[in-house]
C-alpha cells in the first residue's frame, strides 16, 4: 500500500475517478437545480482580502457591499453561461482549462523524489554522458601551408625524420616550424578544448595517434603540425557522488517528461476517438483503453 | 579609490612584473620616454618571481560570447513565435542541441564561453500570457484582440503582431494592463527573479558565464536609442532592483534617466553595472549626438560625463547591420559598404537622409568624441567595440552555415531570403539582407561573471561578424619590428604598450607612436586578406579626419600608385557553397609606426582584420534549399574584426 502512495500519479487518477462518480451521481441535471446562492463567511473575508491587496486597505461598508453584489451578479452569470453551454465552444475558456490540467499534470510530475538506486540505475544507463572527457597533454609543431605550399608536406617530413632519432624526444619545440599564435604545449586538455582551438579533423586524427613518439603531419585549422603526445588520459565513468546533481536534474527531467505523458495517455485511454475522412487523408479510429493504465507506473 | 582604478592598476603592475621577469628584452616604458598606461602608478619595488609562469597574467586566448540575445521572454521574439525560454539559450550556447522554435534540431559547432540573455525590459513576460489567454488578462480588449488573432494564425497573426509592435512602438498600451508587467506589480519582480534563477543555474565559473542584464529598448518615434544593460554581480543583488524600463510612470526613454537609475543600483547594491548601445545605424542621427539630445536638451557635462562614465561598449557589427562606417562618411574606405542597412529608423517610419550618418556609425562617433573633448573636457564616445548578434531566437548562431535568422519567423526555410523583412512607404529591407553577425572575444583572465565584466570595463575586448579570430592590438612608443616575430606576441605587447582599449598620452620628444598587430584565423573559418589600422583625429582647426593604413597583407601583393591594396581574390563556389582557403594566410603580424603623427593632435587607432571571401549564409540558403536569388544578393562575405581602439592625448 505504502508503494501506491509513492506513486503520485496513480493517486490522483484514483481520487480523480472517484469524483467522476461522485459528480455524476449528484448532477445529473445540467440546469443549475438549487436557485439559491449561499455567500459564504469565508467568501466575504476572500472578497475583503483581494481588495486590500489592491487598494492597500480594508473596504469600507459600501465597498463590501459593491463587492458582494458584484460577486453573486458573477456567480448567477457564470452558473446560467454553464447551463447555457457557453463554455464550450469559447476557445479562451478550453485553454484555459487545458492549462489548469496540464499545472495539475506538471504538479504531479514535480513530486517526483528518487531513491538513489534508482539515479544510480540512471547513471548505468547513460554512463556515457557522464563519463569524464579523454585529455590529451601533447606538443607540436606548425608548417604554415599557406607561406610554403607544397613544400609543406616535404618540409615536415623532413623534420619527422630528425626528430624520430633518439635525441628528437627532448627537443625545444619553441624554435621549430612556422609561428603560429597557438600555444605549443597542450596540458591535459579535454577533446572539446581541442576541437574548439585546431578543429574537428586535428582532433579525429590525434586520437589515433600513438603516445611517446613524433607523429604527423597532422591537418588542422591552420595547416600542417607534427604532434608528439606526451599522455593520453581517457575519460573515467564518474561515481555517483561526483555527479549527483547532474544525474538528479536530468533524471528529474526526464520523469517529469515521462509523468506528463503518462497523464495524458492515461485520460486518452477512456476515450474513443474517430477523426473523419476528408478529401486528403482517410478516416481513423482508435477504440477506449487502447493504452493501458500499467504503462503509468515505469 | 574607485573599484575600477584599483583593477587597472593591479593590471599594470601585473604586467610591469611580468616585464621584470623577461630580463632578455628592453626595460619597461618609463614616464620620462611618454606614459604608456591605462592609470599612472610607480613601478612595485618586489622582485620578480622565481616561477616564469607566475608572471603571466594575461590570457592565452579570448573568451567568445554573446552579450544580446533574446528569448520568449521578449515580446516581440515571443510574437514571431520564439518558444525557448532562458533555459534553452544558455543550453544552446555552451554547445548543446537543442530543437529550434520551428521544431529544427540545431547545435553550434564549438560552445561559447558566455552569454548574456537580454531581453526587453518593457512587457517582460506579457506575450507568453497573450498567447496563452490567460483570464486575468483577456478582459482588457487589446490582450483579447491579439490573443484572438495570434490564435487564428496564418496573415492573422502576421497583423496581431504587427498591431502590437505598432501600438507598443506609439506608447499606445492600455495602461492598466501593461503596469501588470511593468515594474511596480508583484509579477514583474517574481518573473525577473526566474530570469535570475536561470542565469544563476546555468552560470559555472571556469568554464561558462551566464551574466546577468536586459535590454533598456528606448525608442524616439522609432528612432533607436537601445541600450544593453550587464551586471557584474551574483543574484543576491541584482535581485535587489528590477529592470528599468521606457514606459511611464516607472521609466523613461532618456539615456539620462537610464544613467540615474544605473548609478541607484550601485549604490543601493554596492555592485557594478555597465550599459552598450546597439544600432546607432538605425536611430537616424540621435545615437551619437554632437551638440544637443534629440529633444534639444544641450550636451552638458552631466551628459558627457555619464556616458563616458556608464557606456564604455558599443556595439557595432549584428543582425541588423554594421554599424562601422559608411560609404557616404568614409569614401575612400573600400571595405566601408558592409552589411548596410540605411533605409531608415528601426520600424522604418521615417526615410534616411544622408545628414544622419554622422550621428549614426562608430567610426565616425569616435570622431566626435575628440570634437567634444576638446570643448568640454569628457570625450563621452569614449569607447571599446564588441559584436552581438541581438538574435531574438534564443539562439546565439553567427556562423554562415548554421544561420537561424533574426527571429522564429526567418529560421531556415525556402523563401526567407526574398520575403520582406520591414516594409512600407518608405522602403524594404528584404530578408538576405540580415547580417548573421557578430560576436565579441574578450581578453579576460578567467572566464567568470567578474572578470569578462572587468575586462569590458577596461575595452580590452574586440567584435567580429560572427568568425572566431584571435586578435592582439597593442600601443607603445618602442615596438620594434622584430616585435612581431615573436611566437607569444602578448608577451612584448603588454611589456612594452598598452592592449586595445588603452591609452597613450604626452609623446616623448620626436617620438611616434608605434602598434604592434596580430591576428591568427579562426580555425573554422576562412585564411585572412589583411589588417588594416584606422586612424581618426582632431586637427589645429577643430576638424575631425580619418584615415585607413593597410599594415600588413598575405601573399606579395603589391598596393598600386593610389595607393590601395589589390582585392585577395575569390575562391568560393557558390553553387556549392564552398571555398578553399589557397589564397589568404593564416596568420598576420606586423609592427606599424604612424606616418603622420602630429604630437599637438588628439587621435584614436583601431584595427580591422579582414577574411578571404568566404560564402554568406544566403548561398548556404540557395544550395541547401535549392531557390533562386536575384543578382542583388551577395552570395559572398569577407568576415572582418572590429579591436577596441587605443588613444592619444596629447595632454595626457
Amino acid at each position: 500500500m505504502r508503494k501506491i502512495f509513492k506513486e503520485p500519479l496513480l493517486v490522483f487518477l484514483l481520487l480523480g475517478g472517484a469524483m467522476f462518480l461522485l459528480f455524476q451521481q449528484v448532477s445529473n441535471n445540467v440546469i443549475p437545480d438549487s436557485a439559491e446562492i449561499i455567500v459564504t463567511e469565508g467568501r466575504i473575508e476572500a472578497l475583503s482580502l483581494g481588495f486590500a491587496k489592491v487598494w492597500q486597505r480594508t473596504p469600507s461598508a459600501e465597498e463590501m457591499d459593491h463587492l458582494i453584489q458584484n460577486y453573486i451578479r458573477e456567480e448567477i452569470l457564470y452558473r446560467e453561461a454553464l447551463a447555457m453551454g457557453l463554455d464550450r465552444d469559447d476557445p479562451i475558456v478550453r485553454r484555459r482549462m487545458r492549462q489548469k490540467m496540464e499545472f495539475i499534470s506538471e504538479d504531479i510530475a514535480k513530486s517526483n523524489v528518487p531513491e538513489e538506486k534508482e539515479l544510480q540505475a540512471y547513471l548505468t544507463t547513460h554512463k556515457s554522458e557522464y563519463r569524464l572527457p579523454t585529455q590529451f597533454s601533447f606538443r607540436q609543431i606548425y608548417f604554415n601551408s599557406s607561406e610554403r605550399g607544397q613544400a609543406a608536406h616535404t618540409d615536415a617530413m623532413t623534420l619527422l625524420a630528425t626528430l624520430q632519432k633518439p635525441a628528437g624526444k627532448d627537443i625545444d619545440v619553441e624554435t621549430l616550424g612556422d609561428s603560429l599564435m597557438l600555444k605549443q604545449t597542450f596540458r591535459r586538455a579535454p577533446e572539446r578544448d581541442i576541437a574548439r582551438d585546431l578543429g574537428t579533423q586535428f582532433l579525429q586524427s590525434l586520437r589515433n595517434l600513438p603516445t611517446g613518439s613524433w607523429q604527423g603531419p597532422v591537418q588542422s585549422g591552420f595547416g600542417l603540425h607534427l604532434v608528439y603526445i606526451d599522455e593520453r588520459i581517457d575519460g573515467e565513468a564518474p561515481a555517483l557522488k561526483d555527479v549527483h546533481e547532474a544525474v538528479l536534474r536530468d533524471w528529474s527531467s526526464v520523469k517529469r517528461k515521462q509523468t506528463n505523458e503518462a497523464f495524458y495517455e492515461a485520460l486518452r485511454s477512456r476515450y474513443t476517438v474517430t477523426v473523419e475522412a476528408t478529401p486528403n487523408r482517410t478516416k481513423t479510429s482508435e477504440s477506449a483503453g487502447k493504452v493501458s493504465v500499467a504503462a503509468v507506473s515505469q | 579609490m574607485k573599484p575600477t582604478q584599483h583593477i587597472m592598476i593591479a593590471t599594470v603592475a601585473l604586467l610591469m612584473l611580468n616585464g621584470c621577469s623577461q630580463s632578455t628584452d628592453e626595460p619597461a616604458t618609463g614616464n620620462e620616454q611618454g606614459a604608456a598606461t591605462t592609470g599612472h602608478v610607480a613601478a612595485p619595488s618586489t622582485p620578480p618571481p622565481y616561477s616564469p609562469y607566475a608572471a603571466r597574467s594575461f590570457p592565452d586566448r579570448p573568451l567568445w560570447g554573446d552579450s544580446h540575445l533574446h528569448t520568449s521572454l521578449s515580446m516581440d521574439a515571443g510574437l514571431f513565435g520564439n518558444r525557448l525560454p532562458p533555459k534553452e539559450a544558455y543550453r544552446f550556447a555552451r554547445g548543446e542541441e537543442v530543437i529550434s522554435s520551428t521544431g529544427q534540431p540545431v547545435r553550434l559547432s564549438r560552445p561559447l564561453d558566455w552569454l548574456v540573455v537580454a531581453d526587453h525590459s518593457d512587457g517582460l513576460g506579457l506575450i507568453d500570457d497573450i498567447i496563452s489567454g490567460k483570464p486575468e488578462l483577456m478582459k482588457y480588449e487589446q490582450a483579447a484582440r491579439w490573443n484572438k488573432g495570434i490564435s487564428a494564425g496564418g496573415d492573422e497573426s502576421v497583423k496581431a503582431a504587427l498591431d502590437l509592435i505598432g501600438t507598443f512602438s506609439q506608447a499606445k498600451m492600455d495602461p492598466e494592463m501593461f503596469a501588470q508587467y511593468s515594474p511596480g506589480s508583484e509579477g514583474y519582480k517574481s518573473l525577473w527573479h526566474n530570469v535570475v534563477d536561470d542565469a544563476e543555474a546555468f552560470n559555472d565559473p571556469g568554464h561558462f558565464t551566464a551574466l546577468i542584464g536586459f535590454e533598456w529598448t528606448s525608442l524616439i518615434k522609432g528612432n533607436n536609442m537601445h541600450r544593453v544593460v550587464i551586471m557584474r554581480d551574483n543574484g543576491d543583488r541584482a535581485k535587489q532592483v528590477v529592470p528599468y524600463t521606457t514606459q511611464a510612470p516607472f521609466g523613461s526613454p532618456d539615456p539620462r534617466d537610464l544613467w540615474k537609475y544605473m548609478t541607484n543600483y550601485e549604490k543601493k547594491t554596492g555592485g557594478k553595472i555597465l550599459a552598450i548601445p546597439h544600432n546607432g545605424n538605425l536611430s537616424n542621427g540621435i545615437m551619437f549626438p554632437l551638440t544637443a539630445q534629440w529633444n534639444g536638451r544641450k550636451l552638458d557635462e552631466a551628459y558627457v560625463t555619464q556616458r563616458d562614465k556608464w557606456e564604455p561598449l558599443y556595439e557595432i557589427t549584428q543582425i541588423k547591420g554594421d554599424g562601422e562606417t559608411h560609404p557616404f562618411l568614409s569614401p575612400d574606405d573600400e571595405f566601408a559598404d558592409y552589411e548596410t542597412w540605411d533605409i531608415g529608423n528601426l520600424d522604418v517610419s521615417e526615410a534616411k537622409t544622408n545628414d544622419m550618418l554622422a550621428g549614426e556609425y562608430g567610426r565616425e562617433a569616435l570622431k566626435r568624441g575628440l570634437e567634444i573633448e576638446a570643448r568640454t573636457g569628457t570625450n563621452p564616445y569614449k569607447f571599446g567595440i564588441i559584436g552581438a548578434t541581438d538574435s531574438h531566437t534564443s539562439l546565439a548562431t553567427t556562423e554562415e552555415e548554421n544561420f537561424f535568422g533574426k527571429h522564429s519567423g526567418y529560421e531556415p526555410k525556402p523563401g526567407r531570403m526574398s520575403h520582406p523583412f520591414m516594409k512600407n512607404k518608405n522602403g524594404t529591407i528584404m530578408g538576405w539582407q540580415m547580417a548573421s553577425s557578430g560576436l565579441a572575444g574578450v581578453w579576460a583572465t578567467e572566464n567568470t561573471r567578474e572578470a569578462i565584466f572587468d575586462a569590458m570595463e577596461r575595452k580590452e575586448v574586440y567584435g567580429t561578424t560572427g568568425s572566431r579570430m584571435t586578435v592582439r592590438f597593442f600601443g607603445g612608443w618602442n615596438f620594434e619590428a622584430k616585435d612581431a616575430t615573436s611566437r607569444i606576441p602578448a608577451r612584448v605587447g603588454y611589456k612594452k604598450g598598452v592592449p586595445m582599449g588603452g591609452d597613450l598620452s604626452k609623446a616623448p620628444e620626436g617620438r611616434t607612436p608605434t602598434f604592434l598587430v596580430a591576428a591568427m584565423k579562426d580555425p573554422y573559418n576562412g585564411n585572412l586578406d589583411r589588417i588594416q589600422i584606422v586612424k581618426g583625429w582632431l586637427d589645429a582647426n577643430g576638424k575631425t579626419h580619418e584615415k585607413v593604413y593597410d599594415v600588413v597583407w598575405s601573399g606579395d601583393r603589391k598596393p598600386s600608385e593610389n595607393g590601395k591594396l589589390p582585392p585577395v581574390g575569390n575562391t568560393v563556389d557558390v553553387k556549392s557553397a564552398t571555398w578553399t582557403n589557397t589564397i589568404g594566410s593564416p596568420e598576420l603580424s606586423s609592427v606599424w609606426t604612424d606616418p603622420d603623427f602630429d604630437a599637438a593632435q588628439p587621435a584614436f587607432y583601431y584595427s580591422r582584420v579582414i577574411e578571404i571571401p568566404t560564402p554568406r549564409w544566403t548561398a548556404y540558403d540557395v544550395k541547401n534549399f535549392n531557390v533562386k536569388a536575384g543578382a542583388e544578393v551577395p552570395m559572398t562575405t569577407q568576415e572582418r574584426a572590429y579591436t577596441s581602439p587605443i588613444w592619444y592625448n596629447p595632454a595626457g
